[in-house]
């Protein structure tokens, strides 16, 4: 059998080949039917070759093969690059390779890239069910990997436990790296986005656009709150502003960064701080209440006081604000054209609203009153609170909303409250983001989901700023005060059990995930440095290189030293003793003779015996060669007599004893 | 270019030979152990870098992680390639006789001391013309096919033991340089038997000794036929060399002699006298073989026969060494 071109044997084959799939069923949720197909044909395809009744593809079919493979990905993704489209096409071509999988060198690339494959499944799903998935199909993968060397007889079950084996063993070496390896930046921008996107907040708001949200209990970040709680009625989280309404849909107006010596935070106010975990949501938004300071670097202020990371969020990241709890956003005075902005409405638009506006107006003195009349007007008539409120679609959907159907969610709240105060030329605008966050004791962190998404609206007043009310508040108080679930009980989707039990199980999970998250997904930079700087104390960059450097170096010298260990672990008997006595001092006596080294020979390979020795130094010393009869014969006695045992302790002491006197006499 | 290549090759020939000496028995050790990354290591380094620059760009710290369970089983392997190997006890035995270009198995018995069995280790003069060892338990036995090209005590060229297993990262090799007892006796060549008279120097009396054989025939003159044998008659009409050809007597003492063959090559005189001694022995005929400074006298059978060709094998072996 030659080296690396035999063939496997079709037990190895079928393991190898169960671990592609099981790659495959990793990614199956995210894939387009057809390739699940199509990997399926191929995988079958490869298996019925074994009868020897389906033939081998050629070259003409596998070309045919992975063009259309190519022209599938094209047809379900189209020529945009996204993360699936490129892990689709990696996939496609992961499962034609073992229709060309013969012999044991063709084996190497598809386990290569069935690890590849497992670990980008990390692109996508970042849980620690996705992290022993992954690990178990890599155990898996490397027992096949194992299996591959097996020439003789093939035995899975061995293979398997040999690769779990080894796996085993690389850990604490995989764990040292993941703690003392600095993390790098991205070594280049990659703007390559997910083809679905990420559930979340969209930037424009018609509608119905927050309720499809309000079924969705995807987590959307987390907060560590770092002095002291925040009560559940201020966990507003601004994502940003929309300030342009054109008659169907609010979106965002001229926003721009501004500098940091303008700014909305105002230190002597009653302040919190608190750490964000924010998931990915491939936009630039960042979540924090009121007026806020950035702590961390990245964000910039934008002139309506949101935050907004200077890159795209394709990564779970996190950053540390200290926000002014307060209803009221501090701004003195708005410009000409920023007023025009937030008083603008399209002509002719939703009349019926604006003139019961400016009816309510009439009737009342300030626009406190007129707040309060709005809020009365809202709360009392026979509005409801519904995830579910049915399509408008006609042009004047306010009308409809508040004087027929009274009945939507929070997004057509905010919407119609703006509308109304534009309506009697007060600056307001719509907010988006999170209102909410599931207290975890364990964790001492809130969980805001991607149900708590949220708008209401902020008015501005002279001199002092905007502040902020909701009307959702005025039609479904328990929204604000306990969350979403006591609001809609029968509509909400997300966790929704009444046992104690369930509740704890939850908690926990949730301790365990914000654990994983902390440590798993966000060990890097700052964190990864405060961590080390605990075990290590404080250090430099530099001694931080000198450090790996004498891990590595500390690695290599065990290495070398367990090769060394192995070879001179032996134990050495006493005979061995005797004879290495004997042979250092002929090779001594030949050293000085002949001036030719020895050392690198052992007396094995000399192919020396011990009455060979023994002969060897009587001819060297010829007056001595009675001595050395009878030590040769002393050995051979205790050696090779029946009934003999070996040399023991006391033996070997007289027979080294008569070796020493034996060199005095030399 | 070449000549220096050369140079450095020759250089290695002589560090190997140092550091590995012939011996019957090696037992693999730190010292004569190599390891290095083969070309699917060297495939699994640059997936593995792929993997690590998609971590480092999507800032994935579980991507990341995987690399680092790979890197650490790239090491691990390093420890597994050489363990599977290292302490393995090879013995080269005696191999039996043969002549120049024949083909001899070389027996080797390997021992493995440890208590896990060594699997996956191939042996074989090349890496492309390797046979695998069947998986060692305890002890296992393998012939390796040789063809010697020079008479004399077996000189056997380094042997290559490598193995990849258990990932085929690595490749771990040693080479062994191992003392097989055993003589290559000369290639024979076949010529028609010229005895001597005693002294057998003087070609004139074999005209008259092989004139009492009874001819035989004719065949194409080969280099060193004695000029009386070719039929100068046969080259008149013919313009071709040809020998004439007696039989050879059955049963016949017959005197082996190195000094029949003068003028010719020492080597080529040797593979004549081993055809003749093959001849005899075949032909069970009592013979005596004469080599200067060594006689064995008339005898027959097996042991006498090997004696001899061991004397053709050995003949001036010690001095061209």
């Amino acid at each position: 059998m030659a080296f690396n071109t035999n063939l496997l044997s079709q037990p190895t084959l079928v393991f190898l080949f169960i671990n592609v799939f099981a790659a495959l069923l990793l990614h199956v949720s995210r894939l387009p039917l057809w390739l699940i197909v199509f990997s399926l044909t191929a995988l079958v395809w490869r298996m019925s070759m074994f009868s020897g009744r389906v033939p081998k593809p050629n070259w003409f079919v596998k070309l045919v093969l992975v063009c259309s493979g190519f022209y599938g990905v094209y047809a379900s993704y189209g020529t945009a690059l996204t993360i699936e489209s490129m892990v689709s096409l990696l996939i496609a071509g992961v499962m034609l390779k073992p229709l060309e999988v013969e012999k044991q060198q063709h084996s190497y690339l598809l386990i290569f890239l069935n690890y590849f494959l497992c670990a980008l499944l990390f692109l996508f799903d970042r849980t620690p069910l996705d992290f022993l998935l992954v690990l178990l199909v890599m155990t898996f993968t490397l027992g096949s990997q194992v299996l591959v060397h097996f020439y003789d007889q093939p035995n899975r079950l061995t293979s398997l436990k040999l690769g779990f084996g080894l796996l085993l063993k690389s850990l604490p070496l995989a764990l040292l790296l993941f703690l003392i390896l600095p993390r790098l930046g991205p070594l280049w921008t990659l703007s390559i986005p997910t083809q679905s996107g990420v559930v979340g907040l969209s930037d424009s708001m018609s509608p119905g656009s927050i309720a499809e949200l309000g079924e969705n209990d995807e987590l959307a970040f987390r907060v560590k709150l770092l002095d002291e709680p925040l009560p559940m009625n201020q966990r507003y989280w601004r994502a940003f502003t929309l300030s342009d309404f054109d008659g169907q849909t609010w979106q965002q107006g001229n926003l721009y960064s501004i500098n940091n010596d303008f700014d909305f935070f105002d230190a002597a106010q009653a302040s919190v701080r608190y750490e964000v975990m924010i998931e990915p949501h491939e936009k630039n938004w960042l979540f924090a209440i009121g007026a806020s300071k950035p702590l961390s670097s990245g964000i910039v202020t934008q002139n309506d006081a949101t935050l907004e990371s200077k890159i795209r969020l394709y990564n779970q990241w996190q950053y540390q604000v200290e926000s002014n709890v307060s209803e009221l956003l501090p701004q003195t005075s708005l410009s000409r054209s920023e007023w025009r902005r937030y008083t603008n409405l399209p002509k002719g638009s939703n009349l019926q609203s604006q003139a019961f506006a400016q009816k309510l107006q009439k009737q009342t003195a300030d626009l406190p009153q007129f707040i309060s009349a709005l809020r009365a007007f809202i709360s009392d008539k026979d509005f409801s609170y519904t995830l579910s409120p049915g399509t408008f679609d006609g042009d004047d959907q306010i009308d409809e909303f508040l004087f027929q159907s009274k009945s939507g969610f929070c997004s057509y709240y905010a919407g119609s409250v703006a509308f109304l105060l534009r309506s009697i030329d007060v600056p307001a605008r719509v907010v988006l983001g999170y209102m909410g966050g599931e207290e975890n004791t364990l964790t001492n962190a809130l969980s805001v989901y991607q149900y708590d998404a949220h708008a209401w609206v902020e008015v501005f007043f002279e001199g002092q700023g905007w502040l902020r009310i909701d009307p959702t508040a005025w039609v479904a108080p328990e929204r604000v005060e306990s969350g979403l679930q006591r609001a809609i009980p029968n509509e909400f989707k997300g966790f929704n059990s009444q046992s104690e039990w369930l509740k704890q199980l939850r908690k926990r999970w949730q301790a365990f995930d914000y654990f994983w998250n902390d440590w798993m997904l966000s060990y890097k930079g700052n964190k990864q440095q405060a961590i080390l700087q605990d075990l290590w104390g404080e250090r430099s960059a530099n001694e931080l290189i000198g450090l790996l450097v004498f891990v590595f170096v500390l690695l290599g010298f065990g290495l070398f030293s367990f090769l060394w260990w192995d070879q001179i672990s032996k134990p050495v008997s006493y005979e061995q003793k005797v004879f290495n006595v004997l042979y250092t001092w002929l090779l001594s006596v030949d050293s000085q003779s002949t001036s030719e080294k020895h050392s690198a020979k052992t007396p094995q390979e000399r192919g020396l015996t011990m009455q060979a020795l023994c002969l060897q130094l009587a001819s060297r010393f010829p007056h001595l060669s009675s001595g050395f009869t009878a030590l040769n014969k002393q050995m051979s006695a205790a050696l090779y007599q029946p009934n003999a045992k070996g040399l023991d302790k006391q033996k070997a002491r007289q027979l080294l004893a008569s070796i020493k006197t034996l060199k005095k006499q030399a | 270019m070449s000549k220096s290549l050369e140079k450095i090759r020759q250089i290695y020939d002589a560090w190997l030979k140092k550091r590995l000496p012939l011996s019957s028995e090696i037992q693999l050790s730190q010292k004569r152990i190599f390891i290095f990354p083969n070309k699917i290591g060297f495939l699994f380094i640059v997936l593995l870098g792929l993997l690590l620059v998609t971590g480092i760009n999507y800032q994935n710290n579980l991507i990341l992680s995987i690399g680092f369970i790979m890197i650490s089983l790239f090491v691990t392997s390093i420890v597994a390639t050489y363990q599977n190997i290292a302490s393995l006890v090879i013995k080269a035995s005696a191999c039996d006789v043969c002549f120049v270009g024949d083909t001899v198995s070389l027996p080797l018995t390997f021992d493995n001391p440890n208590k896990s069995a060594k699997t996956g280790i191939f042996i074989g003069f090349d890496q492309s013309h390797a046979q695998l060892i069947p998986s060692i338990e305890s002890h296992q036995n393998l012939r390796l096919s040789f063809t010697p090209q020079t008479r004399g005590y077996i000189r056997v060229p380094r042997i290559k033991l490598f193995s990849v297993y258990p990932l085929g990262l690595l490749t771990c090799w040693s080479w062994l340089h191992l003392d097989f007892k055993g003589v290559v006796y000369p290639k024979p060549v076949e010529l028609p038997f010229r005895s001597s008279d005693g002294e057998g120097i003087d070609d004139i009396n074999q005209t008259t000794r092989t004139g009492m054989d009874e001819f035989d025939g004719l065949r194409v003159y080969q280099k060193g036929d004695s000029l009386k044998r070719v039929a100068w008659k046969q080259y008149a009409k013919t313009q071709q060399l040809m020998t004439k050809q007696y039989l050879d007597f059955q049963g016949d003492e017959r005197c082996l002699d190195w000094y029949t063959l003068s003028g010719l090559e020492v080597e080529y005189r040797l593979q004549v006298l081993c055809g003749w001694v093959l001849k005899a022995q075949e032909q069970q005929s009592e013979y005596s073989l004469k080599l200067p400074g060594q006689t064995i006298p008339l005898g027959s059978g097996e042991q006498h026969f090997h004696q001899c060709l061991n004397a053709l094998a050995l003949f001036q072996y010690g001095g061209k060494s």
